[in-house]
């Protein structure tokens, strides 16, 4: 087959789509996993991660941290 | 046939002088600053032994022989990237490589597993060192094969960025530089967040240290994973891509 002129400009758009077609993938991939990440502690004494007691007192804090703003509104009402 | 190109550019990284210095060079001065680690380590051990949730061999040895073995392939990768394809181009045997019955996938990818075999070969003698540890201590494995991965994944993306700038250079000294500055300035680009004050999404995920870091504190998420795998599967399409392109001018 003789590689004519045509030939030669649909090889090079076909390369080309493709290419943007492949980097679309990637970055909407990428998208995805930054919206819904997995993750696992594999440090020996789960350094990174809260125990269940340090969450307890976090969430008591935000609790009375959201108790204390909603007083603070009524009464500069 | 991809395996039997990787075999080819695994060994001619090794009939080259220049592989074999690398490898010695980059393991002395590695051992250096693990010896190093080791000595403060030794130095710090008695003040350890009495606190609470002191700091183990991982963290203090480990972690920062990790870090530091980060930061010398970031420049000793480029190296050895840059004449995988631009020195073919420039002896004028790409012309006969891309003229044989072998497609530009298969090409790209045997020359990026023959330089990532010649990396995994140095990644396994840096893990020897913090191994060595087990005979006189224990080891956080969970931080270890993390940190192995986080390298891993690192080095990986470094050859795959350094393979693309290979392919569009013409003259390796100018793939080599090119690709180190571009790896660099991946790499301290979220600094620049920091300086100002303020957060930037993009740039915080687009650093390649930022990802590093959380893999090496032992934490495994799918997030830096994915990065390292989208940032090596992009350089490697774009490769043969560019090779596929360069095949057509012909």
């Amino acid at each position: 087959m003789k590689m004519t002129r045509h030939i030669h400009q649909r090889l090079r758009l076909k390369n080309g789509l493709i290419t943007a077609l492949l980097m679309t993938l990637f970055i909407l991939t990428a998208g995805i996993s930054r919206h819904y990440p997995l993750q696992t502690d594999l440090s020996a004494n789960h350094s990174n991660t809260l125990s269940i007691a340090s969450r307890k007192i976090l969430d008591t804090l935000s609790q009375s941290h959201c108790l204390c703003q909603r007083t603070l509104s009524k009464t500069t009402d | 046939m991809i395996l039997a190109i990787a075999q080819r550019e695994f060994k001619t990284l090794f009939l080259s002088p220049l592989g074999w210095c690398i490898l010695a060079i980059l393991q002395f001065i590695l051992a250096y600053l693990f010896l190093s680690q080791l000595e403060t380590f030794i130095s710090f051990q008695s003040r350890l032994a009495s606190m609470d949730n002191a700091p183990g061999l991982t963290e203090i040895i480990v972690l920062p022989l990790f870090g530091n073995a980060s930061v010398i392939l970031l420049l000793v990768t480029p190296m050895l990237t840059m004449r995988v394809v631009c020195e073919e181009r420039r002896n004028k045997t790409l012309s006969l490589l891309l003229s044989a019955p072998v497609s530009a996938t298969d090409i790209i990818l045997g020359k990026y597993l023959g330089i990532l075999g010649l990396l995994m070969t140095l990644i396994f003698m840096i893990c020897l060192m913090p191994i060595s540890l087990l005979l006189g201590g224990e080891l956080d494995f969970g931080k270890l094969l993390t940190n192995i991965l986080a390298l891993s994944l690192l080095v990986a993306a470094f050859a795959a960025a350094g393979l693309y700038m290979s392919c569009i250079s013409n003259h390796p000294t100018v793939a080599a530089i090119s690709s180190f500055g571009f790896l660099l300035f991946l790499w301290i680009l979220d600094w620049t967040s920091g300086l100002n004050h303020q957060h930037s999404d993009t740039l915080h995920y687009l650093s390649l240290l930022k990802h590093f870091q959380n893999l090496q504190t032992g934490l495994l998420n799918s997030m830096d994973i994915i990065y390292f795998i989208l940032f090596i599967l992009g350089f490697v399409t774009l490769s043969i891509r560019r090779l596929e392109y360069e095949r057509l001018q012909k």
